[in-house]
């Protein structure tokens, strides 16, 4: 953005580090929870989310101002994809998840709770049955407060994906309830 | 006869819309993901049809223990809002002060 006439302009690093200041900065909350449903780990998602915010920094030039937060969540995507590719190239192919995750921090196994027959910790214990695929979506949407929109950013597939992912894991999550406390006594 | 009644209240409008209808967009209606007409015609039909508003409910259940019972650590937001601030204006990382 140089001036041709002539005008002074700001320091470049000074300029982008304002922008980066008002665009990025604000979203760290929205664009750490998305590294921790990715992930599955806080600690490694804190080491993505530091990686994630120095790409964004070096892209933040080239950036149009338009959808912030799905631009932001595309790099942490892709800034996690090259982290894996790099740790371990042959087994993650472009774009996919890593079986492992995410995992669900703190919560008890399922056997523990196969018994229990409350309501929120069946909640649980239905989240980690899920395959991870369909548990990141849950993350990201149902317990993150995230749009389809920015789920699909979050994870590169498309919005009608997301949805239909959701769909599919909450019916799972209803029907392991309906198995195993009086839900299914009550609905229907 | 009673077959046939019994199909075509499937696809009764109720309040607006049919229960195939609201079986359909249901999810999309708790995720806010409706514009407000379309929103309207799934509250309408939730108001007075049991069977399509005891699914709301049992998925709205779920929605709200996921969104209040799953935790979210939080505490390196903090973290990593200092080491946004200190990112170079080059867009160098922080020193690192070790551990």
């Amino acid at each position: 953005m140089a001036d041709r006439a002539g005008a002074v302009p700001a320091p470049p690093g000074a300029a982008l580090k304002t922008r980066f200041d008002a665009i990025v900065v604000p979203e760290i909350p929205v664009m750490w929870r998305a590294a921790w449903a990715i992930t599955g780990d806080p600690h490694e998602a804190e080491d993505l989310m530091q990686d994630a915010l120095l790409r964004a920094f070096r892209f933040l030039d080239g950036f149009d101002g338009r959808h912030p937060r799905a631009w932001l969540l595309t790099i942490v995507r892709n800034t996690n994809v090259n982290r894996n590719r790099r740790r371990r190239p042959s087994l993650l192919p472009d774009g996919d998840i890593p079986e492992s995750s995410p995992t669900v921090p703190s919560a008890p196994s399922a056997e523990d709770l196969a018994t229990a027959g409350r309501f929120d910790e069946r909640i649980e214990a239905a989240l980690v049955s899920l395959s991870p695929k369909l548990r990141q979506v849950v993350y990201l949407v149902d317990v993150s407060g995230l749009t389809y929109d920015e789920a699909a950013a979050a994870l590169g597939i498309p919005p009608g994906t997301v949805m239909s992912r959701l769909h599919r894991a909450r019916r799972h999550i209803r029907g392991d309830l309906e198995r195993h406390t009086d839900l299914g006594g009550r609905r229907s | 006869m009673r077959m046939r009644d019994l199909r075509s209240d499937m696809f009764t409008n109720r309040g607006g819309t049919s229960c195939v209808h609201v079986a359909r967009t249901l999810q999309r209606y708790l995720d806010g993901d409706l514009d407000e007409a379309a929103r309207a015609r799934i509250a309408g039909h939730l108001a007075v049809c049991r069977r399509c508003g005891l699914d709301e409910q049992a998925y709205r259940d779920i929605k709200t223990a996921l969104a209040n019972n799953i935790d979210v650590p939080e505490e390196p937001i903090d973290r990593l809002r200092s080491f946004a601030a200190a990112i170079s204006p080059t867009g160098m990382p922080p020193e690192q002060t070790g551990t």
